[in-house]
């Protein structure tokens, strides 16, 4: 049935329909286009029919992950280029990481390239120093991961949210009539949005009273230091869980400045030139990972290794703390000693701001959001003011 | 007529068919909400389903508004401005967002649109503190600026690259996809940020040009809304009879949109670096240039400063120490002078202890100057600070007798019990020698008296008399009392504990003396010193030093490379002299010289841009030498400051400080000469080397011919016949073969004596070898390689001034080279004398040789004293005014005196000091780096063509018709109000 009412519903930005007019106009609908709000007989065989709340596990996290970073050059991409009319600001996001991964490294390759490789002396040199941008590469991208983690395990921590919270989104196919790079879901995360929080996706849809329905907010409750008693408890959490939203999200912004700055500082410090990617491998491949070679080929001349399984534990623990805890540690210290006065100031700015900054961080999230900071209005109804004075 | 309508596109926003072939007509009315458009009602096309596109409408009025208050009208408009423009609302925006980040960090208060914003911010600041950390990490102020250079490149490029994508896309399409507006609430924000929300309302009152106009300025000009749409629509391609055309536009517009931006982010991450790389490269030149220039400028204007300073001072006469530290703005740091004077004492006495501390702060901070060498001997020769005295003081007395006393008493211990009772009470509570005794002891010594500082002579003496007397005095009241013998042993006991006690005792109580006003003076004198070798080094820094930015260091980076390019090496031979072993690389230098040298077009363009190259950096660097060393007309700076050390240093601390110093001024001037010597002899090199190439056949045949032929035979016959003759056993065109490829290898590889004079004896079989045998043909060979350039070369370089700066070099250099104290060095200071011929001829009247020795004795001028420079030059000078005349019969007398002096005797460090690089090794390290850079600009090159290629096809392909975007048009009917 076609209706007005349908075509209201579709506003003008939603994608154009399409319709093959070509020779004949009988079967103008490419099938594979077809709506499935319609009687179209298409089984709808999305994975996720409605928006759902994934359970927050670790594997559950990861395998997003992996599943968005595919879908970056096998879906966004192809889309992107094709100027899919359902293309998203959600898929747009998606592309922006690409030259966010790709762009450090390549400048390092570009350096590297630039290097006299023919002479001994600066080829040694600048492997040096290709070594250390690519470990600044490296930890820009460590710092920025730790700088989220800080805040997030505050907030988990302190409030019960957990910002990396993941829900399915389904992509509703009747706008979405591209067919193939088909996107029938799009993974997000709770909590993304101050403006729109998808806290209905919180409510427990089982529950029959009040209570089991708003049980997550009671439990937010409990850490915000908010009455869960109440009937709508959840009333009372929101507003102080977009405060939280927005203070986090705002921290973790701020402190990736400052710990990229550590990494890069660290990354450059003198620590690292003891240590090898080489030797790294090496003592994974061989001591750690390495096969016990039997006699028969011991006696063909060949390397003869025996590692009983403390061995191999003993090994990798070389490997990392020589490798990689050994000059991370070196280099924090050496980056706040500095090799001069100007990168001694720098250094100590820079470890000192960086803690301070989480220490300003953490303290404000726990204490602002606090619902304690927060006047209640008795005024008969169980109303509760926001604190956004 | 079917056909044709079918080919018309329709544009059909939205529904699908549920069932095609249901003519709409049958659509019940009352099923819609809203009234039916004519279309619906008149279908034209009854075979098919016909469907429209209803607008975005209230569905009913806007009842709930209170009554009082208007809704307020949309107020967002499209911004439109140019890229500086841009760019200052750029940074206008980062205020706001500090603002946004305050309010969301510290209050929790904010939004989606406000908290994103402070990424932007965080990502900046961020930046910003890793370039300052990197550059604080760096040594120079170049690389401290290339970081920063590097960031704003980074952004630079980050922000240019969409801008340059979109370009040609708004050309083509009409899309910018960096279009901007700013909404009801006056934020800014992408028109085309969020695919899934179209603005189209700003659209409405947009002129033909982009502007935003007000409603009553826009319905002046135009008689309908959405012209700039139109305009857009037209060139993308949308059919002008359509229903909604404006919608179908937006969304076109959208498509290409979204193409864009994703182009954009599939080639930012290479574009960024690749362009920020480009920028950052092309910028280096500029930076270094610029450095160099302002830090030489500001060192020069303190170096003028320093020497007005020392001028003043010099005409003043002065020598008072504190008053050249006031003239000169000498300050001592207050930690040093605080340091300094807790290690004095008020009594100008010190312990051992106390003394070395001295000397270690002394050694300490005047530690690589050169001249803590001059301090510490003037402690302990002049002044006499090394040789402790000790006071002959009351307690001093006492504890002689006490010492004594003791000695006795142990002595007598040592002995057994029964001999022990049996000695007298005296000698078992022995009491020392008396005050009396000691003080006739002290009285005889030199310089001795009460409460009198003896010297290291005199109580040295004094405690050389203890044990004498203390036995005499026991031998004389106990013999005949005690077994002689007994007595003897005694005796010899005590005189060694005695011996042993006073010798440490003299530890504990000698003091060296260190007047306080003395050695205050030669600390301030010291720290005057090395206030000047700060400054000069800082000067030097700029200018003569190869380090960063300095003039050389510029000089060295750009040279080498332009020489490579001008003689035209292709990619092959570049790699094979960057990477082969220096003979292999000489071989394909030779070739190409041998080339250049034969095409007498390319010889001369390769000569006179060569030697113009040549000419602008060394005078660049000759003019810093100059100010420091000074030239024959006038006394440099280093001069002075010696002049002025000199008398001062004699006054206040004597003459081996004098000395010292004068030694340490002397290296400092003679550093700066080689220093610029050696850059002037790796730069001219290459000139010579061409040249040599182009004459090398001639310089072949010369180095034959003064082998004499044998009698009755020519010169190719003697090579056949064995004869005790060199090359003997050699045909004349293989000698010339052999010789030719020697002399080119040693022009070109070997710039050292020790390589002629021992290889080519070996090259051209049959050669005796040794010393002896080669005289004659190590001067030919070096006559051949540091000869004068030949005349055709001087005329293409056309600067008289500067082929005669080349000439002298070569001749000093081939003068240090062969003054080795060897066997050939008595034929070359007697038989070959260079010097001698041209000083001969000068004073016969040869005008012409004026130059060269004045080039000649500016280059002796760090091994001769200004006295003895000043009176060569006076000389000189005579002979140039007087000509052949001058002088009378002191004209031997004077010939002698510069001969004398303008004869070139060098150490080997210094040779190697001043010899340049060789001509290999010069073009090998400039080929490295030419190689590196071509490697660079392969990669970034390919990235950037690569880039751009696909971006071309890319946007060749937007807005088409495709697979996501089926272009269906629903053909305008009759008249209808939908949007448009």
């Amino acid at each position: 049935m076609v209706t007005v009412s349908n075509s209201v519903n579709s506003q003008m930005n939603r994608p154009a329909y399409q319709s093959s007019f070509t020779s004949t106009a009988k079967a103008y609908i490419d099938k594979n286009f077809q709506s499935n709000n319609s009687d179209s007989k298409k089984a709808d065989n999305r994975k996720y029919k409605e928006d759902t709340l994934l359970e927050n596990t670790f594997a559950n996290r990861m395998r997003i992950n992996l599943n968005k970073t595919l879908d970056i050059p096998l879906v966004h991409f192809p889309r992107g280029l094709g100027g899919a009319p359902d293309y998203t600001f959600f898929e747009f996001l998606q592309t922006a990481k690409f030259p966010y991964y790709i762009g450090g490294p390549i400048l390092a390759a570009l350096f590297y390239a630039g290097v006299k490789k023919d002479n001994f002396k600066s080829a040694e040199a600048a492997q040096r120093v290709a070594k250390h941008m690519a470990l600044g590469v490296g930890l820009y991208y460590v710092g920025a991961a730790v700088a989220k983690s800080i805040i997030n395990n505050t907030v988990k921590l302190s409030r019960g949210m957990d910002l990396k919270h993941p829900y399915a989104k389904a992509i509703s196919t009747t706008t979405n009539h591209t067919g193939a790079f088909k996107k029938d879901v799009e993974y997000h995360t709770v909590f993304e949005s101050a403006d729109f929080t998808r806290t209905d996706l919180l409510y427990n849809k089982k529950g029959t009273t009040p209570k089991e329905i708003n049980e997550t907010y009671a439990r937010y409750g409990k850490k915000y230091g908010v009455n869960t008693e109440t009937n709508d408890v959840d009333q009372t959490v929101k507003p102080l869980m977009k405060k939280t939203i927005i203070m986090a999200r705002a921290w973790q912004y701020a402190l990736t400045a400052f710990f990229v700055t550590l990494g890069i500082g660290m990354a450059n410090q003198k620590a690292w030139d003891n240590t090898s990617a080489y030797g790294f491998k090496e003592t994974l491949k061989k001591g750690v990972f390495g096969r016990n070679i039997k006699d028969k080929a011991a006696q063909q001349g060949e390397f003869v290794s025996k590692l009983s399984a403390k061995d191999r534990i003993n090994n990798l623990k070389v490997a990392v703390y020589d490798y990689i805890l050994q000059p991370f540690g070196q280099s924090f210290v050496q980056f706040w000693k500095g090799h001069n006065k100007a990168s001694s100031i720098a250094g100590k700015t820079v470890i000192l701001s960086t803690a301070l900054a989480t220490a300003t961080a953490i303290g404000l999230i726990t204490h602002k959001t606090s619902a304690r900071k927060h006047k209640v209005e008795v005024s008969g109804t169980n109303s509760f003011d926001e604190g956004q004075k | 007529m079917g056909n044709l309508i079918n080919s018309i596109p329709v544009y059909r926003p939205q529904q699908p068919a549920q069932q095609p072939q249901a003519p709409a007509a049958k659509i019940p009315a009352a099923q819609t909400t809203v009234p039916k458009s004519i279309l619906q009602l008149e279908n034209p096309f009854p075979q098919l389903q016909t469907y429209t596109y209803a607008p975005a409408r209230p569905l009913s009025e806007p009842h709930t508004t209170p009554k009082g208050v208007k809704p307020q009208a949309a107020s967002g408009y499209l911004v439109k401005e140019n890229i500086f423009q841009s760019a200052a609302s750029t940074v206008k925006s980062y205020a706001d967002y500090v603002k946004y980040f305050y309010k969301a960090a510290f209050k929790g208060e904010g939004t989606d649109y406000s908290v994103g914003k402070i990424n932007d911010l965080a990502i900046r600041t961020g930046s910003l503190g890793i370039a300052a950390v990197l550059a604080t990490s760096k040594m120079f102020p170049f690389a401290k600026g290339m970081e920063f250079i590097g960031l704003g490149t980074w952004f630079a490029s980050m922000a240019v690259w969409p801008h340059i994508l979109g370009a040609p896309i708004k050309a083509l399409y009409g899309v910018d996809i960096n279009q901007k507006y700013i909404d009801s609430y006056g934020r800014r924000k992408y028109v085309y940020e969020d695919n899934q929300y179209r603005p189209m309302d700003i659209y409405r009152h947009v002129d033909l040009k982009g502007r935003t106009l007000t409603p009553e300025e826009y319905n002046a000009k135009y008689d309908k809304d959405y012209v700039y749409l139109d305009k857009i629509g037209n060139k993308l391609g949308i059919p002008k009879d359509i229903n909604n055309r404006n919608e179908a536009t937006m969304n076109k517009m959208g498509q290409v949109a979204v193409q864009g931006k994703t182009l954009w982010m599939l080639t930012a991450g290479v574009m960024t670096p690749v362009i920020s790389s480009i920028v950052a490269d092309a910028l280096q030149n500029p930076l270094k240039n610029h450095l160099e220039k302002s830090r030489y400028k500001k060192q020069e204007a303190k170096l003028e400063t320093l020497n007005a300073q020392v001028g003043a001072l010099l005409d003043a006469g002065e020598k008072d120490v504190e008053k050249i530290m006031t003239g000169l703005n000498v300050k001592i740091s207050p930690e040093a002078e605080k340091q300094f004077n807790s290690l004095l004492t008020e009594n100008g006495q010190m312990t051992k202890a106390q003394f070395k501390n001295l000397e270690a702060f002394l050694e300490k901070r005047f530690w690589g100057t050169g001249f803590y060498e001059a301090i510490h001997e003037a402690m302990s020769k002049n002044l006499k600070m090394s040789e402790p005295i000790i006071t002959a003081s009351d307690e001093l007395k006492t504890n002689i007798t006490k010492i004594t006393s003791e000695a006795v008493k142990e002595a007598v211990e040592k002995l057994p019990q029964e001999v022990k009772n049996n000695l007298p009470d005296m000698l078992i509570n022995y009491e020392g020698l008396s005050a009396q005794d000691v003080t006739n002891l002290i009285n005889k010594t030199w310089n001795a008296g009460e409460n009198k500082a003896m010297d290291l002579f005199a109580h040295e003496a004094l405690r050389n008399t203890i044990p004498g007397k203390t036995i005499e005095n026991l031998q004389n009241s106990l013999n005949g009392v005690i077994d002689e013998d007994l007595l003897e042993d005694i005796s010899a006991e005590a005189q060694k504990l005695i011996n042993k006690k006073t010798a440490a005792y003299w530890e504990e109580q000698k003091r060296f003396v260190v007047p306080k006003d003395t050695v205050t003076k030669l600390f301030k004198f010291a720290e005057i010193n090395n206030n000047i070798k700060t400054r000069i080094d800082e000067f030097e820094k700029t200018s003569i030093k190869n380090i960063s930015e300095s003039i050389t260091a510029n000089n060295w980076g750009v040279l080498p490379k332009k020489y490579l390019k001008l003689l035209g090496f292709n990619k092959g031979e570049l790699a094979i002299i960057a990477s082969a072993d220096a003979n292999t690389a000489s071989k394909v230098i030779a070739k190409k010289l041998e080339e250049v040298a034969k095409n007498p077009e390319q010889y001369k363009k390769a000569i006179t841009e060569m030697s113009k190259l040549a000419k602008d950096a060394a005078t660049k660097e000759e003019k810093a030498v100059i100010k420091l060393i000074g030239s024959i007309e006038e006394n440099g700076i280093l001069s002075q400051i010696k002049e002025l050390m000199k008398t001062t240093a004699e006054t206040n601390f004597g003459h081996e400080m004098k000395n010292s110093l004068e030694r340490y001024y002397d290296g400092k001037f003679r550093g700066v000469q080689r220093k610029f010597r050696n850059t002037f002899d790796s730069f001219v090199r290459p000139i010579k080397a061409l040249d040599f190439f182009k004459h090398i056949d001639e310089a072949v045949v010369d180095f034959f011919k003064e082998y004499n032929a044998p009698a009755g035979k020519s010169l190719e016959e003697q090579y056949y016949a064995s004869r005790p003759y060199t090359f003997h056993n050699t045909s004349y065109e293989e000698a010339q073969k052999v010789m030719k490829e020697y002399l080119e290898d040693a022009i070109l590889q070997k710039n050292d004596i020790n390589n002629w004079t021992t290889k080519f004896e070996h090259e051209v079989k049959g050669t005796k070898r040794g010393f002896k045998f080669s005289v004659d043909s190590v001067r030919r060979i070096a006559e051949a390689i540091l000869g004068d350039l030949c005349k055709d070369t001087a005329e293409i370089i056309n600067d008289k001034d500067f082929v005669n700066k080349i000439n002298t070099n070569n001749q000093a250099m081939k003068a240090r080279f062969l003054r080795i104290e060897n066997e050939l060095t008595k034929t070359f200071t007697t038989t070959y004398n260079w010097f001698h011929g041209a000083v001969e001829a000068f004073a016969n009247g040869d005008a012409s040789q004026y130059d060269r020795l004045a080039g000649l004795l500016e280059d002796r001028r760090s091994n001769i004293t200004p006295e003895e420079f000043n009176e060569c030059k006076g000389i000189l000078n005579t002979f140039k005014r007087d000509g052949a005349k001058a002088f009378g019969d002191q004209k031997t007398n004077k010939l002698n005196y510069l001969k004398g002096k303008m004869d070139f005797f060098a150490s080997n460090r210094s040779i190697a000091e001043m010899t340049g690089k060789n001509v290999t090794d010069f073009f090998t390290g400039a080929a490295q780096e030419l190689r590196a850079r071509s490697k660079w600009a392969n990669l970034v090159y390919g990235l950037l063509i690569g880039t751009v290629g696909l971006s071309a096809v890319t946007i060749a392909l937007m807005g088409k018709k495709n697979y996501f975007n089926k272009d269906i048009y629903e053909p305008k009917q009759t008249e209808q109000g939908a949007g448009n």
